[in-house]
């Protein structure tokens, strides 16, 4: 394996575990960090007039798309060929 | 559902309805314009589907009525909790390339159509799994396929007025979607779902804008959903159902589900390139969730500021102008748009109201058409042809799908009507319940699927008692309990209150996959190993493997090979490619070649050989993989070289390079670079191997999961005509 594709394939591997990252923090355990309590009176349920929920969606939202941008340009590679010599895979 | 039928918008109603439905036509009939003869036409629209075409009719597919009807009352049910739910999309379009290029590198390669195609080769299992494959898929696709022509109907009963606007909306939309279906196949299914993606997409965010102008524009929309009740802006949202690890499951394994489904495995086949896939997997990920994100929750969180939610019994109920039972939350969008588009933007507002009905029916049939025209490939080549009738010509089979497609539509109309008009009868209310595990069944394909594109330890047997676990799990957890067996399934149905029942189903499938696959993969080793330790004279007889298949071969020798077409000499070298050396020389002293078929000639590239027409012989062989070896010689004219599908996959199928074949040197697929020549043709080139029959090209290469099976029963049935070898053995040199 050439040092490029160690490091592209290193890249894939840390970008899967961000993208699962971001789903424990998204609608996963994560959640309970920012999620009012409606037994609190005290809870806090907007940020900047918007459902703090919503706008924690959205944040998270962001990262996905931010993780599949950088897969599409680093790690996602255009490598077709005509495969017309096969053989049953492994 | 409660008929809310629209303001009266005059003729405007009919001349866009009726504009849509002619468009789609139009566009199938292009399509079936375009098709050419065969079942790779047909079902995969030749694949060759650009990424403008594929990622419109990946994520038409992916959003079905349920995008423009169930999501808006899941949001104004439940609240801002759907925010989060909307994160399963990006995993999704992920997945489209994670998954689909893959599927899509393989699936060319092999002539694959359905996903039981693939996996059924990949395991060795062309009945038992192929049977589970395509029920896993009949019981996703059928469920789909009422709903959306329910749908169907639901939306012509509110746009028309009349007592029978829901049974003739339902016919016409359904007659029209199966036609294009019929005429067209995939390229029509695609191309129209190019238009109703388009219009489900605008549909989504127009709702969503127009919400917030009805509020009073974004700082009183806000204004307005401050104001709602503490659980509508919390999770688990106002019905409690919606736990963090209900939603994190959900998310998680249902997305995973939802693209291994039939219809888009198939896209993936389709797709031209994985480039196309490359592309529609972003525009994916970002579109549909900004639709979800930015269109849906504007429009349930806007439903919910003006139509608040009631409470009776401690049961949440929709607000009485949206509708007076539990499960009517998702006329929200159809009341918000009849009630209030064309009172705040007058002419304008009803042609937005009712472009936002179109873009339902457009979610409708899209998704209607995608499960249709995969449940006729899931039958047809699946079942038909695997057990009614292989010697079936593929004109023939085409025609099968067809009336398959006719079939499947008419039997869900009747559900459909008499579920409507039936007093007792409520057959789309259970078909809904399955509808729901649709997707818990479909990912129940997931752990063999992510085995063979990336792992490769999982077993044939593995796959088998992974699958009928997944799904009895499954089956066992639904609400369908109850109604199979008369009983309640007691403290069973507390676990899906927990987590999503597929990824119970999913636990236990992977656990039983594993745990089989390890023991059977040792009693697969003892198999070869008794193989092995035949004696020669008995294994030669099956051409199977024995113990001299550790021996060196000589540093050169010739083979002599008689064919239908005349006799060719290879010389072979072993420091060209010490490994393929050997495993060739083995199988020549086997006699492997003896009456096998030329399968695939491809003028002006190669010929390809080397499938014995023994099942079992194969089987054998298939574990017995050669290590990857660099290229030392060029592929030049009248060089042999074994074929392979990805790292360490040669086994005993070679090619000739009919010209030079320089490009193949240094390929790499699937991660392993060039195809290394091991000998080279001295003598009957151009008087025998010139003149293989080159008339199918690669199309019998498609098929060698039939060809592994069958062998030239298969070949002389389906590609008549095809040269065999008659004889290959060592001569002196």
């Amino acid at each position: 394996m050439t040092r490029s594709k160690e490091r592209t394939s290193r890249l894939g591997l840390w970008l899967t575990l961000a993208m699962v990252f971001a789903m424990l923090m998204g609608p996963g355990p994560g959640l309970h960090l920012v999620n009012p309590d409606v037994t609190d009176p005290d809870a806090v349920y907007l940020i900047s007039g918007i459902p703090i929920v919503y706008a924690w969606g959205i944040f998270w939202f962001a990262v996905q798309v931010a993780i599949v941008v950088i897969a599409y340009r680093t790690v996602w590679h255009d490598d077709e060929i005509q495969t017309v010599v096969t053989e049953n895979e492994g | 559902m409660e008929q809310v039928v629209l303001n009266d918008l005059g003729g405007m109603t009919y001349v866009v309805v009726a504009g849509y439905l002619l468009a789609l036509l139009v566009i199938g009939y292009i399509g079936y314009q375009r098709s050419r003869v065969g079942e790779e036409d047909y079902y995969l629209a030749g694949r060759g589907q650009g990424w403008i075409v594929s990622s419109l009719t990946i994520m038409a597919t992916f959003f079905s009525s349920f995008a423009l009807l169930g999501a808006p009352g899941m949001v104004y049910r439940d609240g801002v909790v759907f925010a989060l739910f909307s994160l399963n999309v990006p995993i999704s379009g992920a997945l489209v390339y994670v998954l689909g290029s893959r599927i899509h590198r393989i699936g060319r390669s092999r002539g694959f159509v359905t996903p039981a195609d693939m996996l059924c080769e990949h395991y060795g299992s062309p009945v038992a799994l192929r049977l589970l494959v395509a029920l896993s898929g009949f019981l996703y696709v059928m469920p789909y396929v009422v709903m959306q022509i329910q749908a169907g109907g639901i939306l012509a009963s509110q746009l028309f007025p009349g007592e029978n606007a829901f049974v003739i909306g339902a016919i016409v939309l359904a007659g029209i979607t199966t036609l294009y279906i019929m005429i067209g196949g995939m390229r029509s299914v695609a191309w129209t779902d190019v238009l109703q993606g388009g219009l489900l997409v605008v549909g989504m965010l127009v709702a969503g804008v127009a919400t917030v102008v009805m509020l009073g524009g974004v700082s009183g929309f806000f204004a307005g959903v401050a104001a709602l009740p503490p659980a509508s802006l919390s999770v688990p949202g106002t019905t409690g159902y919606w736990s963090p690890e209900m939603l994190f499951t959900v998310c998680f394994f249902a997305s995973a589900g939802s693209m291994v489904q039939p219809a888009q495995w198939m896209r993936y086949y389709s797709a031209k390139s994985t480039q196309t896939l490359r592309r529609s997997a972003l525009i994916f990920t970002i579109v549909l969730t900004i639709c979800y994100l930015f269109g849906i929750m504007l429009v349930g969180l806007g439903g919910q500021v003006l139509y608040p939610l009631e409470t009776s019994g401690g049961v949440v109920l929709p607000n009485p102008a949206v509708g007076s039972q539990a499960n009517q939350f998702d006329q929200i969008l159809v009341v918000m748009i009849s009630q209030n588009l064309p009172a705040v933007f007058g002419l304008f507002g009803s042609f937005l109201a009712i472009l936002i009905m179109v873009a339902i029916m457009a979610a409708a049939m899209s998704t209607a058409d995608s499960n249709l025209h995969a449940l006729s490939a899931i039958l047809t080549r699946d079942i038909y042809d695997r057990f009614i009738d292989p010697s079936a010509s593929e004109a023939r089979r085409t025609w099968v799908g067809r009336g398959i497609i006719l079939l499947a539509t008419v039997l869900s109309l009747i559900v459909v009507i008499v579920s409507r008009t039936s007093a007792t009868v409520n057959l789309v209310g259970m078909i809904a319940q399955l509808g729901l595990l649709a997707i818990a069944f479909s990912s129940q394909l997931l752990p063999m699927t992510i085995d063979m594109l990336f792992i490769k330890r999982g077993t044939r047997q593995g796959a088998i008692a992974g699958i009928v676990t997944g799904l009895g799990i499954v089956f066992l957890l639904s609400p369908l309990w109850p109604v199979a067996l008369g009983g309640g399934p007691g403290s069973l149905g507390r676990l899906r209150t927990i987590i999503d029942i597929g990824a119970w189903g999913l636990f236990a499938n992977i656990a039983v996959f594993a745990i089989t696959s390890v023991f059977t993969r040792k009693a697969a080793v003892v198999v070869v190993l008794a193989c092995l330790a035949l004696p020669a004279s008995h294994a030669t007889a099956q051409s199977l493997p024995d113990e001299r298949i550790a021996e060196s071969a000589p540093d050169s020798f010739k083979v002599a090979f008689e064919t239908s077409k005349g006799g060719f000499d290879v010389v072979v070298y072993r420091s060209w490619a010490p490994l393929a050396a050997d495993r060739f020389y083995h199988l020549v002293r086997l006699e492997f070649y003896d009456e096998a078929s030329i399968y695939r000639v491809v003028p002006g590239y190669v010929a390809q050989f080397g499938i014995h027409n023994d099942e079992v012989t194969n089987q054998a062989w298939r574990p017995l993989v050669l290590e990857d070896e660099p290229v030392r010689q060029s592929n030049a004219r009248g060089t042999v070289a074994f074929a392979r599908g990805g790292p360490k996959s040669r086994t005993t199928q070679v090619y000739i390079n009919l010209v030079d074949n320089g490009r193949l040197d240094a390929l790499e697929y699937g991660g392993v670079r060039g195809y290394p020549p091991f000998g080279k043709i001295v003598r009957g080139m151009d008087e025998a191997v010139a003149l293989f029959n080159s008339q199918y090209a690669n199309a019998p290469a498609m098929r060698q999961d039939s060809i592994n099976a069958s062998g030239r029963t298969y070949l002389d049935r389906a590609f008549p005509g095809l040269d065999y070898i008659v004889t290959a053995r060592l001569v002196a040199f």
